[in-house]
């Protein structure tokens, strides 16, 4: 929920300027913008190049831009990132199905029955106060550490964003759309499909966007504390081995795979959800 | 003025269910069929509860964590609203500043702490700085969102009374921006509080509240376990109501927010 805003800097041109401008001015002011954003990233790059050149700190602390290059062109090429992307995202997509299906529901039941939520909403929203890190030592308790306690981290992780906004969605329907609705003598069917349903589902696809960050969060902690495999388990095994190059590529690999997502989502809510309703 | 007072009386149908889970914990419990481990007796969770909360190196625990706490989320917080100012402010300092940041952002919080951990040591040091990131990132995007949202009409104001670009920083943009920048520091504290409990836990070294649960878990005792999972949801919950409540008091500043609206 923190990371839904992003950075945006008021220089983006608005859209009319945008629009205003030729071409070739805004391919000009394309250019522009990656060249003022490089900036940062090669003034690092040279620092860190300095750095390494007059060994100001000891190589095993602060491999070269080049060893770390070497580090991720060898994982590449033996696979072993590949491989353990592959854990990772299948036991984020077990676990993100499981509790996403179970937040849709909860949310959707809850938003619709006022009665119910008078019974069970106190209690889930009590829940909600304890973040997902609290409860890892608990699920350990419970689960162990194997499998089983990653897909259910990762499901209670989705869980809650899910089903708070899907009960928020179901609920922004109400109004004058059920008002509609009713003078058009809808049945529930019917009105499920042209009112609850366009109206809850930008805040669902929202859902499912913080459900699959937060999933990707608590799986990197999981992985790092109890796990044979995966991504984060290559991270702390290298940071043990003390070969922080690899730690660097494998910080890189999960602020990709982050980002990846998180653009996929982006590109699923403007199609899933191109109207917008003032509730 | 009836509406707030009746919402905020408690439905007794709420109560039903934690009553009715509670009802079921001590029965299943008593009939000895779960391991009792995992679904400790009630009695038994009593006399852990009671048994921690006299426990002096709990409280040795909650007390380092809350000041690693307030360290970090000082640090964090007054770097991230310094960045969200410059990058709030000036176009320029955006068109730098932004897309390396969000490029950071994307990395999940705690795959840090290797690093942090290589370059700091197992200790304080490396928990207070990924304490002051996990701050620093929404204090940085809220800070820098209210500035960009004051009203044009208000800037035009301070450019047409010739006021100088520290006046309309000072006068203007800050104080548009303050209920964004108030927010922003509150989500920092959650998020702070988050990164707290994960470096504790997953660094298990001195004293906090993270290590003490990961002992408990270790020593196999579900009912430590879970007074430190409430414990720390208290804090939690503590801590953002304090924050609330000191901003509450003195924001007059708001009004011009409706400018805008």
């Amino acid at each position: 929920m923190i990371r839904a805003i992003p950075f945006v800097g008021i220089a983006n041109p608005s859209g009319l300027q945008r629009r205003a401008r030729s071409r070739s001015q805004a391919g000009s002011i394309v250019w522009r913008g990656v060249a003022l954003g490089a900036i940062v990233p090669l003034a690092v790059l040279a620092t860190w190049s300095l750095a390494v050149a007059l060994h100001a700190m000891r190589p095993q602390i602060l491999p070269g831009p080049l060893a770390v290059q070497a580090a991720a062109t060898d994982l590449l090429r033996s696979g072993d990132l590949v491989t353990a992307l592959e854990v990772s995202l299948g036991r984020i997509l077990i676990g993100l199905a499981i509790g996403s299906v179970l937040g849709l529901v909860a949310g959707a039941v809850l938003g619709r029955s006022r009665t119910l939520d008078a019974y069970f909403g106190p209690t889930l929203r009590t829940i909600c106060q304890i973040p997902t890190i609290a409860w890892l030592p608990v699920f350990m308790l419970i689960f162990g550490i194997g499998e089983e306690l990653k897909v259910a981290i990762i499901a209670k992780a989705a869980f809650l964003p899910m089903l708070l906004n899907t009960f928020a969605g179901v609920r922004s329907a109400s109004g004058r759309y059920h008002e509609v609705a009713s003078a058009l003598e809808f049945g529930p069917l019917q009105r499920l499909r042209f009112v609850t349903i366009p109206s809850a589902l930008p805040m669902i696809v929202l859902g499912l966007r913080l459900a699959l960050s937060n999933a990707w969060h608590v799986l990197i902690v999981v992985e790092m504390l109890a796990s044979p495999a995966g991504i984060g388990h290559l991270m702390a095994w290298s940071r043990t081995l003390f070969q922080l190059d690899v730690v660097f590529v494998t910080i890189v690999a999960i602020g990709a795979t982050g980002w990846l997502m998180d653009a996929a989502m982006r590109a699923a809510e403007r199609r899933l959800s191109p109207w917008s309703l003032p509730a | 003025m009836t509406r707030p007072l009746a919402r905020r009386r408690i439905d007794a149908r709420g109560v039903i269910v934690p009553l009715g889970l509670s009802l079921g914990w001590t029965v299943t419990s008593l009939t000895g069929h779960w391991n009792p481990h995992l679904l400790v007796p009630p009695a038994q969770l009593a006399r852990g509860f009671i048994a921690t909360s006299h426990n002096g190196d709990f409280w040795i625990a909650a007390g380092s964590s809350l000041l690693r706490l307030l360290t970090g989320w000082f640090a964090g917080s007054v770097a991230g609203v310094a960045l969200g100012l410059i990058v709030g402010c000036f176009t320029l300092a955006g068109q730098i500043v932004a897309p390396s940041l969000n490029a950071v952002r994307q990395v999940a919080l705690f795959a840090w702490i290797p690093l942090l951990t290589a370059w700091f040591g197992d200790g304080n040091t490396a928990e207070v700085i990924l304490i002051a990131l996990a701050a620093f990132f929404p204090a940085a995007l809220n800070t820098e969102a209210g500035c960009r949202n004051a009203p044009i009409v208000l800037r035009e104001v301070g450019r047409v009374l010739e006021l100088g670009p520290r006046d309309i920083l000072r006068r203007i943009i800050v104080p548009a921006a303050m209920p964004s920048i108030v927010s922003g520091l509150q989500i920092a504290l959650t998020s702070a509080w988050i990164g707290t409990i994960g470096a504790e836990y997953l660094i298990d070294q001195g004293h906090g509240l993270g290590v003490f649960l990961s002992s408990a878990r270790m020593d196999n005792r579900m009912d430590v376990v879970l007074f430190c999972m409430v414990a720390l949801a208290c804090i939690g919950f503590a801590l953002s109501t304090a924050l609330r409540l000191a901003f509450a008091t003195r924001t007059p500043a708001l009004a011009l927010t409706a400018v805008d609206d």
